[in-house]
C-alpha cells in the first residue's frame, strides 16, 4: 500500500518520538548509574579519606535559625573531632574513636564519656544497599564549595513523605563537602558546608581529650550509645519492650539502647531505633506513667518531629524527621500490644 | 620554626600539650631566639605566681593559645558563603547603619529563614528536648550524617537561651 506524504511524515514523526523516548530513557539510566557510582564512592570515602578543616552549619531550632562554625578533623577509619568556635557553642568539643565518644563542655568543665558499639549493626555494603534502595540519586549540577568544584546530588526519597538530603561531593576525593537535610514536606532543617578543607592526615593524638581536660573536668560515664538487642534491654530494664506493628516502608530495625527516663523518676527507659539508610526514627518507652501522674497526650499540630502516646500505664515518644503521619501511625500501632 | 609559628604554641608547650617532635622544635627555637625566650620566661613567671597563691589550675589565657587565635581568625569579618549566595550589593548593606548591624547580628546568630522553611513548630518541652537530643546524637552515626549540624542541634534544642519553650 502506498502511503501518502502525510502518512509518511506522521510515521517519521512517531518513529522520532519513540526513538527519542528510548534514547532519553537510556540517557537517564546512564546518568542515574553514573550518579549512583558517585554516591557509592562518597559512601566509601567516609571511611577512607582524612581531612581537617572548618565547617559552617545552620540549624533550625524551633522558630530560630542558629549558625555555628566548627573546626573538624577525621582520621580514618574511626577517629573524629569537632570543636565549635563560635557562639553559642564556643568551646564545645567532641572526640571520637571506635570505642568511645567524649563530649566536653568548657562552661561547666564537664566531660561526658560514652561507651559505644565498635561496629555498626550492618556492614558498609548493607548500608550502601539500604541508602540506594530508599533513595534515588539525581545529579543536579556543579557548585563550588570551599574553593573546590563539587557535584550537587539530590538523594530523592523513593517513599513519599520520607526526609531526604542533598550532598555536595568532591569528585577528586569522593568526600562530601556539604549537605542539606529536608523533612518529608521538603522543608530545610539544617545545612552544613566546609569553608576550608585540607586532606592531610592529622596526628592520632589530636583525637583524644588533652591531659588537662581529663584531669580537671567532671566526668560522667554512660553506655547510652551501646547498641543492644531488644531482649537484652528488656532484661536490663525489667519490663517488656513493646514494638509498633507499623514501621514506615524502607526502615529497618537498628538497635535498642537504655536511656534515663526524663520524667524525674530516675528510672531508665528504652530507646529503639529504625533506619532507612539516611534517617532514623527513635521510640522511647518509659515503663511507667509519665509526668508525675499526668496523662500523656499526643502532641497536637502539624510538622512536629515528635509524637507522645500513653498505652496503658506506659508512655512512649516517637522522634524522627519522617512524615509526621508515619510517627502517628507507629504510635497508634502500639495499642493492643 | 620562626617566631610567628612558635609564639602561638608557647602556651601549649608550657603545659605539655605539644607532641614530642613539636616540643623539641619549640624548645630549640626558644634556645636560639631572644624574643621568644623572653616570652617564655614571662610565662614561667606567671605560672610561678599561680603556684604560689593557690591550687595549680591553669589561668584562662594559658591553655590552648592556638584555639584563641583560630577563634579570632574564624570570627573576623569576611563575606560568608551565605552572604554571597544572597547576593546583596555592598552599597545597599553599607548604606544603612541600622540595617548593617541587624544583618551582622543575624548572620552570626540568627539568619532569616531560607526558602522552603517549615512554619513554627509546637513547643518542645524540657523532657522531650532531652529525648530529641539523645535521638540527634545517635543519628550522627548514619551514612552522610551532618555530624556538625546534628551535634549543634542536640545541644541547642536543650538550651533555654535558644529554645524559649524550655521551662525549668
Amino acid at each position: 500500500m502506498k502511503l501518502s506524504r502525510w502518512q509518511s511524515l506522521l510515521g517519521v514523526a512517531l518513529a522520532l518520538l519513540v526513538g527519542g523516548g528510548v534514547v532519553r530513557a537510556q540517557w537517564d539510566r546512564f546518568n542515574e548509574r553514573r550518579t549512583e557510582r558517585i554516591v557509592r564512592r562518597a559512601l566509601a570515602s567516609e571511611a577512607t579519606t582524612p581531612y581537617v578543616g572548618v565547617k559552617e552549619s545552620r540549624v533550625r531550632v524551633g522558630e530560630k535559625w542558629v549558625m555555628s562554625r566548627a573546626m573538624v578533623a577525621r582520621r580514618p577509619p574511626n577517629l573524629r573531632r569537632i570543636h565549635y568556635i563560635t557562639p553559642p557553642l564556643t568551646g564545645i568539643t567532641m572526640w571520637q574513636n571506635d570505642q568511645q565518644t567524649f563530649r566536653y563542655e568548657p562552661k561547666g568543665q564537664q566531660l561526658q564519656i560514652y561507651d559505644k558499639s565498635r561496629h555498626s549493626a550492618s556492614g558498609a555494603v548493607e548500608e550502601e544497599a539500604l541508602v540506594l534502595r530508599n533513595y534515588r540519586p539525581q545529579l543536579e549540577g556543579e557548585e563550588r564549595v570551599a574553593g573546590r568544584m563539587t557535584e550537587r546530588i539530590k538523594l530523592a526519597p523513593r517513599h513519599p513523605g520520607d526526609a531526604w538530603k542533598r550532598i555536595w561531593v568532591d569528585p577528586e576525593t569522593g568526600l562530601q563537602l556539604g549537605s542539606a537535610d529536608y523533612d518529608g514536606d521538603d522543608r530545610l532543617l539544617r545545612q552544613t558546608r566546609f569553608l576550608e578543607v585540607s586532606f592531610e592526615p592529622v596526628d592520632a593524638e589530636d583525637f583524644r581529650p588533652p591531659p588537662f581536660v581529663m584531669k580537671l573536668a567532671r566526668k560522667t560515664y554512660s553506655d547510652e550509645a551501646q547498641r543492644k538487642s531488644v531482649d537484652e534491654v528488656s532484661r536490663i530494664l525489667g519490663f517488656p519492650i513493646k514494638l509498633p506493628r507499623f514501621v514506615p516502608d524502607g526502615y529497618r530495625f537498628d538497635g535498642a539502647y537504655t536511656y534515663p527516663c526524663e520524667c524525674g523518676c530516675e528510672k531508665p527507659a528504652a530507646q529503639v531505633r529504625w533506619s532507612n539508610g539516611l534517617n532514623t526514627i527513635s521510640m522511647f518507652q518509659c515503663g511507667h506513667p509519665c509526668g508525675k501522674g499526668a496523662a500523656c497526650t499526643m502532641t497536637v499540630g502539624a510538622h512536629s518531629a515528635s509524637v507522645h502516646i500513653a498505652v496503658g500505664n506506659e508512655s512512649f515518644l516517637f522522634v524522627g524527621e519522617t512524615d509526621r503521619a508515619n510517627l502517628e501511625k507507629m504510635a497508634q500501632s502500639l495499642k493492643g500490644r | 620554626m620562626d617566631c610567628g609559628q612558635v609564639q602561638p604554641r608557647i602556651a601549649d608547650y608550657s603545659v605539655g600539650l605539644l607532641r614530642a617532635r613539636e616540643s623539641e622544635r619549640v624548645q630549640a627555637h626558644i634556645d636560639a631566639c631572644a624574643a621568644c625566650a623572653r616570652e617564655w620566661r614571662e610565662l614561667q613567671a606567671v605560672m610561678g605566681l599561680v603556684e604560689q597563691f593557690g591550687p595549680r589550675e591553669p589561668p584562662p589565657h594559658l591553655w590552648n593559645g592556638v584555639y584563641n587565635r583560630i577563634t579570632a581568625d574564624a570570627t573576623r569579618e569576611r563575606p560568608g558563603l551565605w552572604e554571597r549566595l544572597l547576593g546583596r550589593p555592598r552599597g545597599l548593606i553599607a548604606g544603612t547603619a541600622t540595617g548593617l548591624a541587624a544583618a551582622a547580628l543575624a548572620a552570626v546568630l540568627m539568619i532569616g529563614p531560607p526558602r522552603g522553611v517549615a512554619p513554627s513548630q509546637p513547643p518542645i518541652g524540657p523532657q522531650t528536648a532531652l529525648l530529641v537530643q539523645q535521638h540527634s546524637m545517635l543519628a550522627g552515626a548514619e551514612p552522610f550524617a551532618d555530624e556538625v549540624g546534628l551535634e549543634a542541634y542536640a545541644r541547642l534544642v536543650n538550651d533555654p537561651t535558644v529554645n524559649p519553650h524550655l521551662v525549668r
